[in-house]
């Protein structure tokens, strides 16, 4: 590894400051699963090294008012064994138990799998079903992001040369209003081979129903399938309104497929990721409407 | 610069590169030349250490990043003489040929009986499954971390896994 | 039983190569071809050279300095120590930074600038045998006699064997099938990365390596230095073969020269998939059957992609000749097999390779043809396998043999005859396979020693074995402690195993093939009748007693009615320590009891059968093995716990390259699954359970009736799990890996 200044700042403020200062030569770690690995293999060459893993404004992670608030530092492993995350936002936890091996989840966080833009991570797509957003600080500014607008392509985000993400923010999924309704959700991904590797696809999919199982509200969310999650609006929005039945539910899932927008790479020809794709979404869409308490034969 | 560091319950202060990762650390500044490496890259296990009692890839954490913290290796598992009682399960039950993998391995197997005393066959599999072994096609190290859990958790005396 | 080793390696306390420290050492850097084919125009290594902690950086100037000879190859002389004229393969060796640590070597090995003329490259054989293909080697340097060239192609070996009149056979057949199969490379992933320690003080060479074969190298040194050389192989982390030869020992030597002092070299994972990688196979096998399903005639021609280098791909093609028409009685059989070059790393041997692809080839196929004939799978295998007495293609009478047995032991284990039990979805299909196979062992072609075991009874009362057999994982040393210990009619206690340092040991030729069992096993036991002869005879002298009154006991020599002379006691008194030289003689012909004489094409030939039961998505297309049977003749097992392993470990490991390991170049030449993160391995999530069976009828002529078994678990699972995937589906493949994508595609075009 190339050699670097290494900055470890203890407050918020020092390190938007030492951000700041830095720009563009530094690079963020945090559990630094990933990126100690690209600066081994020498893909990553920083000058600066902001290790922010000790900025206590960035740890920690609560539930109030309707609002889940995990610090950026919150580690993958602690979603995946929260028992109060599992109860209200079961479908992050599932997430959080899918993202590589267990030596992975217990040092990477929430922040830094977001702000990394790989496009086969599982907890973004999960994040963005949820309707999460990212609060990102500098030494002068704060502003809050939607994740749905936070990934720009391949490694790249919204994040600005000496920004720095400090917590993302789930609103609670809202509980049914009516006797028998409810909200399901589901992480599902399909890889070649062991379930630690890398992913052909991922879904994430939120389901709300009333009381007569109708779909108020549905969030379909793809990864590994285009430079970005892909947010299946269209396909979603078929179940508007609907008592899901397993012909709509196909429709969902093809609608979903054809969102996609993967390339042709060593995990399957466009064809097959989009086969995937369909079958995932299918899968997770009846998992999450199971769990909602609506069993689709 | 300077870290303070606990390996094997001994505190240890170095001076390091601030490039140097955890792997490099442990085998180079320390000679614990049991933790080993393959990939470099956080998938195989090989490398797996304990940081504060949490399994970890000590190829992708910088030294500086565990300054503070208590690392545990394949060394510090033994009492003296005395094979810990995960180490006579991989013995027993035939959990390794070539042995490169097993240090990693049987790190694993204390960081997922510590944390599940009584695993069942599939939180075995799913907690295990990120570490590599091309040796032994994994039937003997499922056993061998069946029989740990038994012999921890008192079912079996120790020594008869 | 565990290995004597079994408490070292649960501590961590055992020392592989790249634990190993010498004093004083320098750190080396390999600078690689970012080109599959070039012609190397210059290089300029000064910037490199006064880096910060730079040593010394190896280019072909400085080999052509120093006055050694620049190529070095076991059965090729082909490939130069670093680039010469060429380079051959991205990856290829261009030169070798020495500096002052690991990191400091990197970062000067950017440093070199090196000006190259791209060549077209050749990266499969297809591509390498069209008529004007660019040629990868010029000339060709076969030192193996064997080994037959085809000037002015890119075949560096073209060879076939043949019995009977296959033509007429297929004339008399009822049905003829033919078929094509192929297989792309893998690579080994042993997880011990590759890495040596070269060190020459006065005026001789110590090199510390995972090489598995520490004699040869040995001899390859000498000659390439000129200078006496020690080859030390500690523990081996595993090598499948991917260690089977030399790679990098020859050139870090010589970067040590340079240097003036010793040099460290150890691979990244990347850069063992730039070392030596299983090669691609092609085969067309075209077979015969009567309408009961005798086979009758069979026609196999394949080729061996051996890469920029002939290192060992040449020879393995070459050995495998002999199993490619499988463990059958076939009155006509003809093998051809062309090995090639083409601008690929070299290709090395891969626990059985290419016997796994030809049992991949020969087993799929009947499978088809039982289904075609309307004949039980199991049944079919049972009316055409060898039996004892049988006359093999090379010519060799087949001794030992119970593959009848090993089928059913198999096939019991995944309770073969019942139909498996329905999966949770009718989207998911299962199916039940079974496959058998031969594999030969490496044997020289006349009648020769290859090697040798010493045995000595030291001061302390302890017999010290030496042999030359690397502990590469499948518990050598253990086996030949028991072999000593029952030889000695002592107990293990009184056994030390001193392995693979060519100063210390007698020769021997590798630890490949599966051939230590019964090559080495022979060797300690001659080693331990003739130290206990000599034994004996010292306390007959001692003792003032007849020698055949006397008997090796678990502390000393013991008379029949008392005193016992200590081990320890016994050295002091006769003046030192007691030793013996065991060798095993093998090679030539074998004379059966009748007076017949038959070629020996292989000291044993193995046995055994792989049974898989799988379950296949067709929604997904993923194939998931859920457990597998596997038995196999191995004559005696001397630890059967070893053996069992061993031979899950082989099934285990050989799925990877059945269901997802593949690796991929781009039309540019660049490897593109280099890395772990796009070369998914197997882990205990895609394993199945196992049923492994021991056969075991003793071999005459195998220590205690042992013959060897290391790679042969690895052999029989593809054929099995596609057999069953055939079985689940309807769907016969033709390749591996059975990639989900492609199971989809094809059950879609059902």
């Amino acid at each position: 590894m190339r050699p670097f200044e290494y900055l470890r700042p203890t407050t918020l403020a020092e390190a938007t400051d030492v951000l700041a200062e830095h720009g563009d030569d530094a690079l963020v770690i945090a559990g630094g699963t990933a990126a100690v690995v690209m600066m081994t293999l020498g893909v990553l060459r920083p000058g600066t090294v902001v290790d922010v893993g000790r900025v206590p404004e960035l740890g920690g992670s609560r539930a109030d008012g309707g609002v889940l608030r995990l610090g950026a530092l919150t580690t993958i492993r602690s979603i995946e064994r929260d028992p109060a995350i599992a109860q209200t936002y079961g479908l992050l936890a599932e997430a959080a138990s899918q993202v590589a091996n267990v030596r992975v989840r217990n040092r990477a966080t929430v922040g830094g799998s977001v702000c990394y833009g790989e496009p086969q991570t599982d907890m973004p797509p999960a994040l963005i079903a949820m309707g999460a957003s990212a609060t990102l600080v500098s030494s002068s500014s704060t502003r809050t992001v939607p994740l749905a607008d936070f990934f720009e392509g391949p490694y790249e985000t919204a994040l600005e040369p000496g920004e720095l993400l400090s917590e993302i923010t789930v609103p609670q999924p809202e509980p049914g209003s009516e006797p028998g309704a409810g909200t399901g959700g589901c992480h599902m991904k399909f890889t070649i081979g062991s379930p630690e590797n890398k992913p052909v696809a991922n879904a994430s999919v939120l389901v709300r129903l009333d009381g007569a199982g109708r779909c108020v509200e549905a969030r379909i969310v793809l990864g590994a399938l285009g430079p970005v999650p892909v947010v299946a609006v269209d396909a979603a929005a078929l179940l508007d309104g609907e008592v899901p039945d397993a012909k709509l539910i196909a429709e969902v899932a093809s609608r979903a497929g054809d969102a996609a927008d993967p390339a042709d790479d060593l995990r399957g020809p466009v064809w097959y990721k989009r086969r995937i794709a369909r079958v995932l979404v299918e899968r997770a869409l009846r998992c999450a409407l199971r769990k909602a308490g609506h069993e689709v034969p | 610069m300077k870290i303070t560091i606990s390996i094997n319950g001994k505190r240890e202060q170095r001076e390091i590169e601030p490039s140097r990762t955890l792997l490099e650390l442990v085998r180079e500044d320390f000679g614990l030349t049991g933790t080993k490496a393959y990939c470099h890259s956080g998938i195989c296990g090989a490398c797996t250490v304990l940081l504060d009692g949490a399994a970890v890839s000590s190829c992708s954490l910088l030294a500086a990043q565990a300054d503070g913290a208590d690392v545990t290796t394949i060394e510090g598992l033994a009492a003296g003489t005395t094979l810990h009682p995960i180490q006579q399960a991989f013995i027993d039950h035939f959990g390794f040929q070539c042995g490169y993998c097993t240090p990693g391995m049987v790190l694993l197997t204390k960081a997922l009986l510590d944390e599940v005393p009584e695993p069942t066959r599939e939180e075995i599999v799913r907690y295990m499954g990120g570490n590599i072994c091309r040796c032994t096609g994994y039937a003997g190290i499922l056993a061998s971390v069946e029989a740990a859990a038994k012999a921890l958790s008192g079912e079996i005396p120790a020594g008869e896994t | 039983m565990p290995t004597l080793e079994a408490a070292e390696k649960v501590t961590g306390a055992t020392r592989y190569v790249g634990d190993l420290l010498v004093p004083n050492m320098a750190h080396a850097k390999v600078l690689r071809s970012p080109l599959p084919h070039a012609r190397v125009l210059s290089i300029d290594a000064a910037e490199a050279r006064a880096a910060p902690g730079v040593v010394c950086v190896l280019t072909r100037d400085e080999v052509r300095a120093a006055g050694i000879e620049p190529v070095y190859g076991f059965v090729y002389r082909d490939a130069p120590l670093v680039a010469l004229d060429k380079v051959r393969y991205q990856g290829d060796i261009v030169a070798v930074v020495v500096a002052e640590d690991a990191a400091a070597a990197e970062a000067a090995a950017e440093l070199i600038e090196v000006d190259y003329e791209e060549l077209p490259a050749v990266m499969d054989v297809e591509a390498a045998l069209a008529d004007g293909a660019p040629l990868v080697h010029e000339s060709f340097s076969p030192i193996a006699p064997e080994l037959r060239p085809i000037e002015g192609t890119n075949v560096c070996h073209r060879a076939h064997i043949a019995r009977g009149d296959v033509e007429a056979g297929f004339r008399e057949a009822y049905r003829v099938y033919e078929d094509t199969f192929t297989a792309p490379p893998v690579q080994h992933c042993a997880l011990d990365l590759h890495a040596c320690i070269a060190s020459i003080e006065d005026g001789a060479i110590t090199v510390w390596t995972n090489c598995q074969s520490p004699f040869p190298l040995q001899r390859e040194l000498q000659r390439i230095f000129k200078m006496d050389a020690r080859v030390i192989v500690p523990y081996v982390g595993g090598g499948f073969g991917s260690k089977s030869r030399d790679r990098l020992e020859c050139v870090v030597t010589a970067a040590a020269q340079l240097a003036g002092r010793p040099v460290r070299l150890v691979l990244t994972q990347e850069e063992t998939f730039q070392t030596f990688i299983r090669p691609a196979y092609h085969g067309t096998i075209k077979t015969g059957v009567r309408a009961d399903g005798t086979i009758v005639a069979r026609h196999v021609r394949f080729t061996i992609d051996v890469g920029g280098y002939a290192i060992s791909g040449a020879r393995s093609a070459n050995n495998t000749l002999k199993v490619a028409t499988g463990p059958y009685r076939i009155p006509n059989v003809l093998v051809e097999c062309d090995a090639v070059y083409t601008n690929k790393p070299p290709s090395a041997p891969y626990r059985g390779l290419p016997t796994t692809q030809h049992t991949m080839a020969y087993e799929t196929q009947l499978d088809r043809i039982a289904r075609d004939l309307g004949i039980d799978p199991v049944e079919l295998r049972m009316r055409n396998l060898v039996v004892d007495g049988d006359v093999h293609i090379t010519g060799d009478l087949l001794r030992s043999t119970h593959a009848k047995e090993c089928l059913e032991a198999a096939a019991a284990g995944i309770d073969w005859g019942t139909p498996s039990t329905p999966p949770e979805t009718p989207s998911k299909l299962r199916g039940k396979g079974v496959s058998c196979t031969i594999k030969y062992t490496l044997t020289p072609p006349t009648r020769m020693s290859e090697n040798g075991a010493a045995i000595s009874l030291g001061e302390d009362g302890i017999f010290e074995v030496r042999i030359g057999t690397v502990n590469i994982g499948q518990g050598s040393d253990t086996t030949m402690a028991q072999f000593a210990a029952d030889g000695l009619g002592v107990g293990l206690e009184r056994i030390r195993v001193v392995h693979s340092d060519t100063a210390l040991v007698p020769v021997d030729s590798s630890t490949t093939a599966s051939r230590s069992t019964y090559h080495m096993g022979n060797a300690v036991l001659d080693a331990a009748s003739k130290l206990t002869a000599e034994t004996l005879a010292v306390a007959s002298h001692l003792l003032e007693r007849d020698a055949g009154d006397l008997a090796l006991g678990p502390d000393g020599v013991e008379a029949p009615d008392g005193p016992t002379l200590a081990y320890d006691e016994l050295v002091r008194r006769s003046g030192g320590p007691l030793s013996a030289l065991g060798e095993c003689v093998v090679g030539g012909t074998y004379t059966a009891p009748d007076g017949t004489e038959y070629p020996i094409a292989s000291t044993f030939w193995s046995f055994a059968s792989a049974a898989a039961e799988v379950e296949v998505d067709t929604d997904t297309g993923e194939v998931r093995v859920l457990r597998m049977g596997a038995a196999s003749n191995v004559g005696k097992a001397v630890n059967p716990d070893s053996v069992r392993t061993q031979l899950e470990g082989g099934l285990g490991m050989e799925l990877g390259p059945t269901l997802f390991e593949r690796l991929v170049w781009d039309e540019g030449g660049q490897l593109l699954t280099a890395a772990l993160m796009d070369y998914p391995l197997p882990t205990m999530e895609t394993s199945p359970t196992y049923r492994p069976e021991i056969v075991e009828h003793p071999f005459e002529g195998g220590p205690f009736g042992a013959k060897g078994m290391g790679e042969i678990g690895s052999v029989i699972t593809p054929a099995a799990v596609l057999n069953a995937v055939y079985d689940a589906t309807g769907v016969m493949f033709h390749e591996v890996p059975l990639l989900p994508h492609k199971v989809l595609e094809a059950l879609e075009a059902l």
